[in-house]
């Protein structure tokens, strides 16, 4: 009897590791380490804007609406919870892709418009600003990539068989990705107006 | 596709294991093989780099062996004394992503570093795109920050890629970089600004005598037609005219050759300004000039009711040229604005590079 009861316990734990169980606690912890780094960049990317602003504020003071923006996106990612527990709840995550691409953007804008003051151009703090933005940018990237990678492993193991049976049996649901955020928006050209003024 | 069968053999060993007989069988075999499918099944990395063979990878061959040989020198050196684990690639081509993904799979492949240090470091160049980037591992990041890698790549590599002295950049470099780790205070960020702080005083003085020579010549246009007046015997008054054209033309001249050295020098990169400049020295010298190019109508083509018919029409050949030469110098200082605006904006000479990250 007691022979029969370790033989169903080895059984079910060879069956267990054997399909996908493990994997997808390694391939979860996997998800959870890129999630962070996600967050933790993005973060990063939060903490540059203030500096960043004033900087600017130096030298285009009357450059407010974009200067408002970025303070306002900076405000809005302020507001949300970083938290690991954000990939759970696909509302939250899709707010919190939505606010860091309009960071991204504004960003962008404001990165544009820094090109038409030389002097501010040519500040070392704001120079220096700018590549840490530059690095801080290529890291999220890097770090959405990574995630993402992990979780199309993960998602992998979910769905496909046998591996799925373990995960209906312990209620394991794939989990969300990074998608391209407005797709309009991308796939429209870019439109150049020549008769806006420079500046 | 070898994978096929194998396949099959999944199928049947799962039906075995949810007979619940054949576990462990199927845990060998089964899953390991339908992961191994999947795994084959991913589409392969965007960017494929090559295998690590030795620290500097010279795939478009760059470099001389000798270089080549120094640089590894200087590389086992940075990695005895300051613990950097650099390695430098440079590509033939990267396959149309960007420098960015390149430099990252390149990292993930070769895993620069020590394991749980983290403290690599790859020099990606790629001489076809002329661009480079310093992908810095993990551990490093508190010293060789972005700040330090752009001001390395801004201050060394450009300038030293530039005029194709890439070991010699390398070098200096990797230096930098042991520097950084010992703790010291390289490359300071007031050195990072190039130019602007401080105007840019080379090509001034071209830039302001350009502009005399450029008002001299009405003048000298207009001493030419007097000369002829005189030869015609037409001028009459014409030595003071010609005194009175000088100098308002020499004071024009200097004015706006101050403005246009000392505006060229203060505003580089906008050309708008010494254009602008120049349409306003076309119109002083247009007003100026008017009374003098209808006095030297009459000494070109005489008084107007002269009965000189054969030397009028001789000379008229000869005139229309000098006049258009005439009106087109008057315009000349605005239409030929262009040639000389390139020269104020080029006269600057030095540029930051566009500010992006690592072309050169």
């Amino acid at each position: 009897m007691k022979f029969l009861k370790l033989l169903t316990a080895l059984l079910v734990f060879l069956s267990l590791s054997g399909c996908g169980y493990n994997a997808m606690q390694a391939q979860d912890e996997q998800i959870k380490a890129a999630w962070a780094e996600v967050l933790n960049q993005y973060q990063r990317r939060a903490d540059l804007v203030p500096n960043l602003v004033n900087t600017v504020k130096g030298y285009a003071a009357h450059e407010k609406e974009v200067l408002t923006q970025v303070t306002e996106a900076r405000a809005q990612i302020g507001a949300l919870k970083l938290s690991p527990e954000l990939l759970a709840d696909p509302a939250s995550f899709a707010r919190f892709q939505q606010a860091q691409s309009q960071m991204s953007s504004a960003l962008s804008r404001l990165l544009v418009v820094s090109e038409n003051y030389p002097a501010l151009k040519a500040d070392g703090a704001f120079r220096d600003l700018q590549a840490q933005l530059e690095g801080s940018e290529n890291r999220i990237t890097v770090a959405r990539n990574r995630y993402i990678k992990a979780v199309q492993e993960y998602n992998t193991t979910v769905r496909s068989f046998p591996s799925n049976l373990t995960a209906m049996a312990f209620g394991y649901q794939t989990k969300p990705s990074f998608e391209v955020q407005d797709e309009k928006a991308i796939s429209a050209a870019p439109r150049v107006d020549f008769n806006a003024p420079a500046r | 596709m070898i994978m096929k069968p194998a396949a099959n053999s999944v199928a049947a060993k799962s039906a075995g294991m949810l007979l619940g007989v054949f576990v462990r069988l199927f845990r060998r075999l089964g899953c390991l093989l339908a992961f191994a499918l999947l795994l084959i099944g991913q589409p392969a990395m965007a960017y494929d780099a090559p295998s690590f063979r030795g620290d500097v990878v010279d795939d478009a061959a760059l470099l001389s062996e000798a270089e080549r040989e120094m640089l590894r020198e200087r590389i086992q050196t940075l990695r005895e004394a300051d613990d950097i684990w650099a390695a430098i690639h440079i590509v033939r081509s990267l396959q149309e992503t960007s420098i960015e993904e390149a430099a990252v799979t390149t990292f993930e492949k070769w895993k620069l570093g020590q394991k749980g240090k983290d403290n690599g470091v790859l020099v990606l160049i790629a001489p076809n795109e002329r661009k480079m980037r310093i992908e810095v591992g993990y551990g490093l990041e508190g010293t060789l920050t972005d700040a330090l890698s752009k001001r390395i790549i801004d201050q060394i590599y450009v300038p030293a890629f530039r005029e194709q002295r890439f070991a010699e950049g390398l070098m200096q470099g990797f230096e930098i970089m042991g520097q950084a780790r010992r703790g010291e205070a390289p490359l300071p960020e007031s050195q990072s600004a190039p130019v602007q702080t401080e105007i840019n005083w080379d090509g001034a003085g071209s830039r302001f005598l350009w502009v005399i020579g450029l008002n001299l010549v009405p003048v000298a246009l207009y001493g030419a037609a007097v000369a002829y007046g005189r030869r015609r015997g037409r001028a009459h008054f014409g030595d003071s005219d010609f005194r009175t054209l000088l100098v308002i033309f020499l004071f024009i001249g200097f004015i706006f050759g101050l403005f246009q050295a000392v505006f060229g020098a203060a505003f580089p990169e906008d050309p708008e300004v010494g254009t602008a400049l120049l349409v306003g020295n076309g119109l002083f010298a247009a007003v100026f000039g008017i009374p003098f190019m209808l006095r030297a109508k009459r000494f070109l083509f005489g008084f107007s009711a002269r009965p000189h018919r054969g030397s009028a029409a001789s000379s008229a050949s000869s005139t229309s040229s000098s006049t258009t030469a005439w009106e087109s110098s008057g315009s000349s200082s605005s239409s030929s604005s262009d040639s000389d605006s390139s020269s104020s904006s080029s006269g600057g000479g030095s540029s930051g590079g566009g500010g992006s990250s690592g072309d050169w």
